[in-house]
């Protein structure tokens, strides 16, 4: 067996260095192929989209030219409207804060019955996952949209129109992880003879406690992001502000405006991760 | 004399819990009055928003199907393009912000901060203001993209990297191999499967933004959306909708595929 | 034939930031094709000073010289051609997963080209031939084109010390090669690193934590203790007061795992 194997390779190598011209190969094939394949599919895609998008080459050497300009105005910031900005700000943070607190509420108990190691019922399980991965292909600012067509303009439209895609999300991460960490210690309580409600309070809970908070923590930063963009939909808050500044060209005051949600944003992420870390610490 | 240390730590953390847990509801409180939450309201328009789904969204309104595919096309070929030079710019940034690929540690912090200014600001405000410098149309959308993903990416690609062991680096090194040579040879193979992931990720959230790009005028799907949700043409908006849901459903799905075979 | 000394330390010195001394004054010479072996318990300094050699890690003090050339003094470039003409072999193998074996082992001949030629594999077919000899050598035939993460742990370890033989050094350090290999596979490693070293001339420091292995393979034995030289003798000067006062307060550390180990100083292919 031995003997053959060493006679195969042999041929196998003297034929690679004997074809005349030819260079040795020193890459694994399987490997390489399928990363060639990739990048050969992405550039073929990549040269088909330029052709086929009207790039109006025109346009952009306009844009360029009128580009000075427009920085020359975007850099004079004007503290005018730093109050009603600032109110703006607050209540975006707000709409994203109680968007989150209401989404833990309701998907707290639905990510329990779809994980499927925990759930009393696999098939409304199923149903339910099938439904947040439906609600979750539709992105943010569509169901703000709906929200504002039905509710009218506001926070409140804003707040509803996060609360579903936020739901989703938290559904299908904490499923995820308690599918993922969650079975031992299931395991562990059942078979000491626990309730379905002993393994979910007092078994699953302490365990997952931390990678659920980074998961909340996560998705309040990006609700603050899409917060601001809602605004830009209708939904009040900083985002339509922003959105009037620039179709009037404010051009101070969107810039005042940038900067602070850039500072916001930047400060809460900061003030997140030391939560995350003293929590950690626990 | 032990036991009475360790009990005076457990009160204290009692006391912290109790402090947090009293400054979380007083927050609550103020945010609730602050946009004028009112609970019972919310509960009230909930009923409301899916009736109005259901009722003015469906039926699906399928004329001018054909008319439709332009834009969905114009959506995934935004997102090709907007990701392929996302993902190239990122890699550079990458690798100038890891701390175990910087060449010097100015270079670090200067394109961390640069990245996250330009993180932290939404795409679609980037491309409204693009809209302002470069019209209407596909364009703006695309830079918008661009510039929100070379940050997010750069991110991650660089967290990524800072992930990787150190050994095989330290057996590069000690053979004499150049900077260049230790990121083509040891960095850039054990960030492949990272790079796929995050690379894919990032087309599919390009999808669904060049879908909703349309609605500050950048062009793909969302201009149909805008427009029809204008015209009160709620129907026609609702298939709209449906297709958009369709397409991201389809590609989460192939991504998922290539994402196994590549990694 | 007087042997020539390739390797000339003085008074090396380590100190870590928060104080720690990790070499404390070595002092001393190897020569030409000389095999030596390191013994000491963990925290003595072996792994630190092997490091300084080709300074991965920063000595605070003291000099090395390496074929007459400074190399605590060397700039970027002349440490890269110092760094080419010494192999290096690390206890968790320290390869590439993703890549090819082959490309592990042609690794070796970074240090010898320039930064592009290196970057776009421009190695040349003589060097890759010599590369495939060494793996047929060392029993890897089968294995050229598989990814490295299809390998066992004997197998990575072999192909790590092609890498180093590729290098065409006059010096190889080798820091617990063993440590995380069965027995049957340290003994073919060490064998591999023991017989390709003498055939080729090529001086040899190794660390090890087991006695035995050090006493069957290496004809000078350097015992560290707290960052110092307090043993260099042939193997037959090492006697067992000096083993435990090398070893004081880590015994346990003195023996590899329970199975009597086999090396013959032969090449034995798995």
């Amino acid at each position: 067996m031995k003997i053959k194997n060493v006679n195969h390779a042999d041929i196998k190598i003297n034929t690679e260095l004997t074809a005349p011209g030819k260079k040795i190969r020193i890459v694994h094939k399987e490997t390489q192929r399928h990363q060639n394949i990739f990048f050969g599919a992405v550039a073929v895609l990549f040269i088909l989209a330029l052709f086929f998008i009207e790039v109006d080459y025109n346009g952009i050497l306009q844009g360029f030219d009128r580009l000075p300009s427009v920085i020359k105005e975007l850099s004079q910031i004007s503290f005018e409207n730093f109050g009603t900005l600032a109110f703006g700000m607050l209540t975006t943070l707000t709409i994203a804060f109680l968007a989150v607190l209401i989404s833990l509420i309701i998907s707290f108990p639905i990510s329990f019955i779809v994980a499927y190691n925990v759930t009393p019922n696999k098939f409304i399980g199923t149903i339910f996952r099938y439904a947040t991965m439906l609600i979750r292909s539709i992105p943010t600012p569509i169901w703000v949209l709906i929200a504002v067509a039905s509710l009218g303009f506001g926070p409140m439209a804003g707040i509803i129109g996060l609360l579903f895609p936020t739901t989703s999300f938290f559904v299908k991460a904490f499923a995820a992880q308690i599918e993922e960490e969650g079975s031992d210690v299931i395991e562990a309580i059942r078979s000491v003879g626990g309730t379905w409600w002993h393994v979910v309070i007092k078994g699953l809970l302490p365990v997952l406690f931390t990678g659920l908070i980074a998961t909340i923590g996560v998705r309040f930063e990006l609700d603050v992001h899409e917060s601001v963009i809602l605004g830009i939909v209708g939904a009040g808050g900083i985002g339509y502000l922003l959105q009037s500044y620039i179709q009037y060209y404010q051009f101070g005051d969107l810039t005042l405006g940038i900067l602070m949600v850039f500072v916001t944003i930047f400060t809460l992420e900061l003030v997140i991760n030391l939560i995350r870390l003293r929590i950690g610490d626990r | 004399m032990k036991d009475n240390s360790s009990n005076v730590r457990y009160s204290q953390k009692k006391i912290k819990r109790s402090l947090t847990l009293i400054f979380f509801v007083l927050l609550v409180i103020v945010a609730v009055n602050y946009v004028d939450f009112n609970p019972i309201e919310l509960v009230k328009s909930i009923p409301i928003f899916i009736s109005f789904i259901f009722v003015d969204f469906f039926p699906l309104n399928t004329s001018d199907l054909g008319e439709y595919i332009k834009p969905v096309i114009d959506t995934l070929f935004i997102s090709i393009l907007a990701t392929t030079i996302s993902s190239i710019l990122a890699m550079f940034l990458g690798i100038l912000m890891a701390h175990n690929t910087t060449p010097w540690p100015i270079c670090r912090i200067i394109v961390r901060g640069m990245v996250t200014f330009f993180r932290s600001i939404p795409f679609l405000l980037w491309a409204s203001v693009l809209v302002v410098i470069l019209g209407v149309g596909p364009l703006p959308g695309m830079f918008g993209l661009i510039l929100f993903g070379t940050a997010f990416l750069a991110r991650v690609y660089a967290e990524s990297i800072e992930e990787i062991g150190p050994e095989s680096l330290e057996a590069l090194d000690s053979t004499g191999a150049t900077y260049g040579q230790k990121i083509k040879h040891s960095v850039l193979p054990q960030f492949m499967p990272s790079f796929f992931s995050w690379t894919l990720f990032m087309f599919e959230i390009n999808v669904r933004s060049s879908a909703i790009l349309g609605i500050v005028g950048a062009g793909g799907v969302g201009v149909l959306i805008k427009e029809s949700m204008d015209l009160f043409q709620y129907s026609k908006a609702s298939t709209v909708i449906a297709i958009m849901i369709l397409m991201i459903l389809i590609l989460e799905y192939l991504t998922n595929r290539i994402r196994e075979r590549l990694i | 034939m007087e042997l020539k000394t390739i390797l000339e330390i003085n008074n090396l010195i380590k100190r870590y930031d928060d104080g720690t001394l990790a070499v404390n004054g070595i002092n001393t010479e190897i020569k030409e094709g000389e095999f030596i072996v390191i013994i000491g318990p963990s925290g003595a300094g072996k792994s630190t000073f092997l490091r300084c050699i080709n300074r991965l890690v920063e000595p605070s003090n003291g000099s090395i010289n390496f074929l007459g050339q400074s190399v605590d003094k060397a700039n970027n470039k002349e440490l890269r051609q110092i760094r080419a003409q010494i192999g290096m072999i690390f206890q968790h193998y320290n390869l590439v997963s993703r890549l090819s074996v082959l490309e592990n082992v042609l690794h070796g001949r970074l240090g010898y080209m320039n930064s592009f030629k290196g970057i776009f594999n421009q190695y040349s077919e003589v060097e890759k031939l010599k590369a495939i000899e060494w793996l047929m050598k060392l029993g890897l035939e089968d294995e050229v084109y598989k990814r490295a993460d299809e390998l066992s742990g004997g197998q990575k370890q072999r192909v790590g010390v092609c890498r180093a033989l590729t290098q065409n050094p006059k010096l190889i350090l080798a820091d617990e090669p063993i440590a995380s290999l069965d027995p049957n596979s340290s003994t073919s490693v060490m064998d591999a690193i023991y017989k390709n070293c003498k055939e080729m001339g090529i001086a040899c420091l190794i660390n090890l934590h087991q006695v035995e292995v050090a006493k069957k393979y290496a004809t000078r034995i350097i015992g560290i203790k707290s960052g110092q030289i307090v043993f260099d003798g042939s193997a037959d000067e090492l006697n067992d007061q000096m083993i435990q006062f090398i070893y004081e307060g880590k015994e346990d550390e003195m023996y590899s795992s329970n199975k009597p180990f086999s090396g013959t100083g032969q090449l034995t292919t798995i």
